[in-house]
């Protein structure tokens, strides 16, 4: 038994009761059904939300769709051409059939299917996203842990001091002032980067850097405190005991334990991101989805602000789902619920 | 024509910017497997032809087209995407004239006219592009396109091609003197036979024979870029009057980008060769080391009136009032930074016969207040008039000033589009922001006269003004442009004494290249065509 299992013997498991069959009993499989049923939920009522938009937004779609400088009676012949007229029942077969089909009808903006509309934007967004979650890991897990083991007991508290102070200070500057900052220095006067697109490889670096700093100090953060608190667990002061090395009882007791928090925080950031960068989307001219279905609601594109609505919910859904198993994995106790519960 | 040695070194080549991103990047591989590796190479000193730096032109547009058909194109992207891929029999040249495309002679009046099609022009798929294949393309765009009253006016045009002797007759039901200007719109672009049967295919950018310009598309990644290739045979460029200087690109690379501070940040970092930038990004490389500028009238504003019966302003003095109340100084300051031109009509002084004399109307608040006191004013405008429609801001305070209690909405494009016509009850008075991309008198007037959006028309201030349009027929009978430009100079002091719109100023916008690129500008408008590598 390794002293990390050990340490979870303090904690007591949950209660699991029988169930008559025993695959539902299983505790994966129980997981499985929790978890599938709350993203088919979650689906239903993206599936309305986004169906809804269209009526309960303002404007007409078929103005938009007609195009500049229709008149009454093409507009008119374009709703119609929408179905745009008929009961909102039937409106709704038809999109929950145009979903499990792939076929959810065509950009008003560009003429384009809303699969294609949407699915060229996808691997931009995904780049950016993993890229700066990747990066935010690599850069605040060590940063929180070294803080923590430098100032662990009270000493150097200096250290605790400068760390809270530049994280603090980071997170507080909105990543649009980061991103302009950075724009402004490393790309116009120094040129190492390019300011924007998404032609290079290198026009990656600047919004990737600016999405992730504002995260990366709160998980440091996060991160430093969780290490503090298991610098002073018992299982760790033993390894301690048994002149393990720093370096081994840090990576081998710590760092495993530190991973619950730090995976469900990254998460729900890698989450966000993916639709919730506009702002960096906007700045550095990435075509982006959150870029994407805010000039779909300028240009009220119905049709594609559906389609990348839908498909963020439900990649968030997704994401979310496996976090929780791979903190299912890490710690076996998460299979009674999710770290989000 | 400038050029430079083979061996000149492509434009900043930047080895080390390449490796910090793969040092960045190593740890994060999966993730760029996993989204597909969307980034590459290209753009900046892309393989040379030999004679210059470059063979790629990496620009931006604003948005998607809506289509990738010049039938059904609305709005600058589709324009300049129909630009791009399909010839036109006319283009515009310097002075308000035209020159040949894919008519290389032609001979035009009022009442019609005979072109002759070049020869050796082809379409992408190596069609030859024969006087029946252009009449084919035009008469699909009188059935299809909403430009066709701008284009060949309110009657039934006839098309009489004769291939034998190379040549197209055009005759009209109704005289139509800006038939000529109108056969330089991008959206009048050739449609080869491939393209013209399958329309919904064409409009997808689907079908390479449709094309008959001088590029074709390579790539369309709707909301990241458009990419375009030059054709090795049977096209055309415009044969301008001062021939441009300088080499047409190979490829031309459209990033879209939806903010013109980025595609300014784009041209000073060098990921961009040219961009038309609009607002305060105008500044920001104007006067930079290493760019060109110019400025165009993107757009005309103007104050519109909904003169329905029963509505305030269908009365004349409350609108004269109005137009006292205005200061266009004031409001070129508020919605355009003064960047603008102030207007003395509803066209750019760039458009043939603009009125660009005093107004006759000229500010008098006193004089306003006397009517306006009291008065309840429901305007509605877009906040694109103007950061965050700062231009409406200033109408709206300017009437408040005169007394009169402004109920002012400032929403999106859509919805002022939606209720300005079928809404009609619920506003007042707005700014018309006009594109009028054919540059034309009738691109104005259609705004405001002429049949209502109930009636089937454009024209959102349901007054009809029979007499205007009568002066209007007129004047596109009138073969001679002088005797023209006074019957439309008699149009436009008449609508500005009845106040049936108070003019503003335009909307500037600012192509810009950078060093080694060139791209021109006819008449108000930039002519892709143009656009040229020049070292």
């Amino acid at each position: 038994m390794t002293l990390v299992n050990s340490a979870a013997t303090q904690v007591p498991h949950r209660v699991s009761f029988k169930a008559p069959n025993r695959l539902v009993h299983h505790p994966w499989a129980r997981f499985a059904l929790r978890r599938g049923g709350g993203f088919l939920l979650s689906f239903a009522i993206l599936v309305v939300v986004t169906f809804l938009i269209v009526p309960l937004l303002p404007g007409d779609p078929a103005v938009v769709a007609a195009g500049e400088g229709a008149t009454q009676e093409q507009i008119a012949q374009t709703r119609e051409a929408l179905g745009l007229e008929q009961p909102l029942l039937v409106q709704f077969w038809q999109y929950l059939v145009g979903i499990f089909t792939l076929d959810m009808g065509y950009s008003f903006a560009s003429g384009t299917t809303v699969t294609a509309a949407v699915f060229s934007r996808l691997p931009f967004t995904a780049e950016i996203a993993l890229l700066a979650v990747a990066a935010m890991l690599v850069v605040s897990i060590p940063l929180g842990m070294g803080v923590a083991i430098v100032t662990r007991g009270g000493r150097n508290a200096w250290v605790d001091h400068v760390f809270n102070a530049l994280t603090s200070l980071v997170y507080a500057v909105p990543n649009y002032v980061l991103a302009t900052l950075m724009i402004y220095v490393l790309a116009i006067r120094l040129g190492w980067f390019p300011a924007g697109g998404a032609a290079t490889l290198d026009a990656l670096v600047l919004p990737t850097v600016a999405i992730m700093l504002g995260p990366a100090c709160v998980i440091a953060r996060v991160v430093r405190r969780e290490a503090v608190t298991i610098l002073e667990q018992d299982y760790v002061r033993t390894a301690r005991g048994w002149r393990l090395s720093p370096w081994r009882v840090n990576l081998r007791y710590v760092f495993p334990n530190l991973l619950t928090t730090t995976l469900t925080l990254s998460g729900l950031i890698l989450a966000g991101m993916l639709g919730g960068a506009v702002v960096i989307e906007t700045v550095f001219g990435w075509p982006g989805l959150g870029k994407g279905v805010v000039d779909a609601i300028i240009m009220r594109d119905y049709p594609v602000i559906r389609g990348i609505v839908l498909l963020l919910g439900v990649l968030a859904t997704l994401l979310i789902i496996v976090v929780d198993v791979i903190l299912a994995i890490v710690d076996p106790r998460n299979l009674g619920g999710s770290a989000h519960d | 024509m400038t050029t430079t040695p083979t061996a000149a070194p492509p434009r900043r080549s930047l080895p080390g910017r390449r490796r910090a991103a793969g040092i960045a990047a190593a740890p994060v591989a999966l993730a760029l497997l996993a989204s597909g590796c969307t980034t590459g190479g290209g753009g900046s000193g892309a393989g040379g032809d030999g004679e210059y730096s470059t063979d790629t032109i990496r620009t931006a547009m604003i948005a998607d087209p809506n289509s990738f058909s010049p039938l059904n194109a609305s709005g600058v992207s589709a324009y300049n995407v129909s630009s791009m891929l399909y010839g036109t029999l006319l283009y515009q040249d310097e002075d308000n004239t035209t020159t040949g495309g894919l008519a290389s002679e032609y001979e035009l009046d009022p009442n019609g006219g005979t072109l002759t099609i070049r020869e050796g022009a082809t379409c992408a798929d190596g069609t030859e592009i024969t006087p029946t294949v252009v009449a084919d393309s035009l008469q699909a765009f009188v059935e299809n396109s909403r430009q066709k009253e701008i284009v060949f006016g309110p009657g039934a045009p006839s098309f009489t091609p004769d291939d034998a002797a190379g040549t197209l007759s055009i005759e009209l039901e109704q005289p139509w003197a800006d038939m000529e200007r109108g056969l330089t719109l991008s959206e009048t672009g050739i449609v080869c036979p491939a393209g013209l049967e399958d329309l919904e295919a064409t409009a997808a950018g689907e079908v390479e024979g449709a094309f008959s310009g001088a590029y074709t598309l390579a790539n369309n990644q709707p909301g990241v870029s458009i990419d375009f290739e030059l054709r090795e045979e049977g096209f055309t460029f415009p044969e301008y009057s001062t021939p441009a200087e300088g080499a047409p690109a190979k490829n031309v690379n459209f990033a879209i980008i939806a903010d013109y501070n980025a595609m300014a940040n784009g041209l000073l970092t060098d990921t961009l060769d040219y961009a038309t930038l609009v607002g305060e990004s105008m500044h920001r490389v104007a006067g930079e080391e290493g760019f060109e500028t110019s400025i165009y009238p993107a757009t005309a504003m103007f104050v519109m009136f909904n003169e329905r019966e029963g509505m305030p302003l269908a009365d004349p003095e409350k609108r004269r009032a109005v137009a006292q109340a205005i200061s266009r100084e004031a409001f070129n300051d508020a919605a355009t930074d003064g960047d603008g031109e102030v207007l003395s009509s509803y066209v750019p002084t760039e458009v043939a016969c603009a009125y660009t004399g005093d107004l006759p109307i000229q500010q008098d608040a006193e004089a306003a207040a006397e009517v306006l006191e009291g008065e309840s004013l429901k305007m509605i405008g877009t906040q694109a008039t103007g950061p965050n429609g700062a231009g409406n801001s200033y109408i709206s305070q300017a009437l408040g000033e005169a007394g009169a209690e402004v109920d002012l909405r400032n929403v999106d494009n859509t919805t002022w589009a939606t209720e300005l016509d079928s809404k009609p009850e619920g506003w007042d008075l707005t700014i018309m922001n006009l594109l009028n991309l054919s540059r034309t008198q009738y691109g104005g007037l259609s705004q405001f006269t002429g049949s209502a959006p109930e009636d089937g028309g454009r024209n959102s201030t349901g007054a009809q003004r029979a007499e205007v349009i009568e002066k209007v027929n007129e004047a596109m009978a009138e073969p001679d442009e002088a005797a023209r430009c006074a019957i439309y100079e008699e149009i436009q002091t008449g609508l500005l004494e009845d106040a049936a719109i108070v003019p503003l100023s335009t909307l500037p916008a600012q192509p810009t290249t950078a060093e080694g690129f060139s791209i021109r500008q006819f008449n108000g408008t930039v002519s892709l065509m143009s656009m040229r590598i020049t070292a």
